[in-house]
């Protein structure tokens, strides 16, 4: 099985580096992007597979970034990591389709956790959708990658 | 008036709650890298194995976590407790509003030797109104009266349901003796008014210690900003 793809962004350089040091002492390898302008870069080249997100960044904030990536690449699972979320900020990202809404500080075993589920869920979306396209049904696996999109 | 624009009292609570907001951000910005720098030394030693006393490294270790946990939860409240002035109006849970002074008051009661109790009812209406006037009005009430109270007595604030209304109940315990007398404290006179305003308001029961407000569901919609 290929190997996860990890996106830590956050514009706290120490937690991130920090973040990515502990995460890669219990075999997840993850990519750093300190600004959301470095995060799409990175996700048009690089495509990850998870993204743990902030959302007060300077320049484009988290939710910008949440709302691009996931109109461009909807079956990228993107988690929200934040010390400043308001439940409007939560139920917003809900609806742009963030996979989970974490506040900080949070528990580092729960955080790989939740990335691990969120990459399962990835791969089973993408092997159903691959199953329907096998069996020649094309637009019901369409279908469940624009479902993905709302 | 000008129904929409607020009034300068408004701006002012507003100008305040986004500075302390935007502070308790950064609270938890340092507080989180905190917990990852003692988290990846907390992984480091345990790899070594050669490390004398490992157990007096991992109390230390789970200290500052425990305290990190605490500071975290505290700004969570604070930025929370902030954001409610960023508009004169909005839709709240008074469960969580309530909750919210109550956990910023308790250090106040505790240096008193007073416990500060809240007990939250269950299924609610959700109010459109003022909710930091609310905690307002709370702390007017019950701050005073930790200078009455007995040590070890209780102030319990709680929340209930009568008809369509919401309930809000403070009851203090254990009145001094020497003090019986003591009036429960009144309500800043413009916050009475705006309370008048917009709710069904019962005054203070100045005998048995209770103080009870009875608050309505306001649906949402253009109102005039100075008042609830």
């Amino acid at each position: 099985m290929a190997e996860m793809k990890v996106l830590l962004v956050d514009d706290e350089e120490t937690f991130v580096q920090t973040l990515s040091e502990r995460l890669k002492m219990r075999d997840l390898k993850s990519d750093m992007a300190y600004d959301g302008n470095q995060a799409i870069d990175f996700v048009d080249e690089n495509e990850p597979d998870v993204m743990v997100l902030d959302l007060k960044m300077p320049g484009i904030d988290g939710l910008e970034v949440l709302r691009r990536v996931k109109k461009k690449y909807p079956n990228i699972q993107v988690i929200i990591l934040t010390g400043h979320g308001t439940d409007k900020d939560e139920e917003e990202s809900r609806r742009l389709g963030v996979y989970d809404f974490l506040k900080k500080p949070v528990d580092i075993e729960e955080l790989v956790g939740r990335i691990k589920s969120a990459y399962k869920e990835k791969l089973q979306n993408s092997m159903t959708a691959a199953a329907f396209a096998e069996e020649g049904e094309f637009e019901t696996a369409r279908n469940m990658m624009e479902d993905k999109k709302k | 008036m000008n129904a929409t624009k607020p009034s300068l009292q408004d701006a002012q609570l507003a100008f305040i709650g986004r500075i302390i907001a935007g502070i308790s951000h950064e609270f938890k910005n340092h507080l989180s890298v905190t917990k990852e720098l003692t988290g990846l030394l907390d992984d480091l030693l345990s790899l070594d194995q050669t490390l004398p006393s490992p157990d007096r490294y991992a109390k230390i270790s789970a200290g500052i976590e425990e305290r990190v946990k605490a500071a975290a939860e505290m700004a969570s409240h604070l930025g929370r407790f902030a954001h409610r002035m960023d508009s004169p109006l909005s839709s709240f849970n008074v469960n969580e509003v309530v909750g919210e002074i109550v956990f910023l008051m308790r250090r106040f009661a505790r240096l008193k030797n007073v416990s500060l109790e809240f007990e939250p009812a269950a299924e609610l209406p959700s109010l459109h109104s003022n909710p930091s006037l609310l905690q307002f009005v709370i702390f007017s009430v019950a701050m005073p009266m930790l200078e009455h109270l007995e040590k070890q007595s209780v102030i319990r604030i709680s929340t209930g349901k009568t008809g369509d209304q919401v309930q809000l109940g403070l009851q203090f315990e254990q009145i001094r003796e020497e003090e019986s007398a003591v009036t429960l404290p009144d309500i800043p006179p413009d916050a009475l008014q705006k309370l008048h305003a917009e709710f069904s308001f019962v005054q203070p029961d100045r005998t048995s210690g209770r103080a009870v407000l009875l608050l309505s569901p306001v649906p949402p919609g253009p109102r005039d900003s100075t008042f609830f």
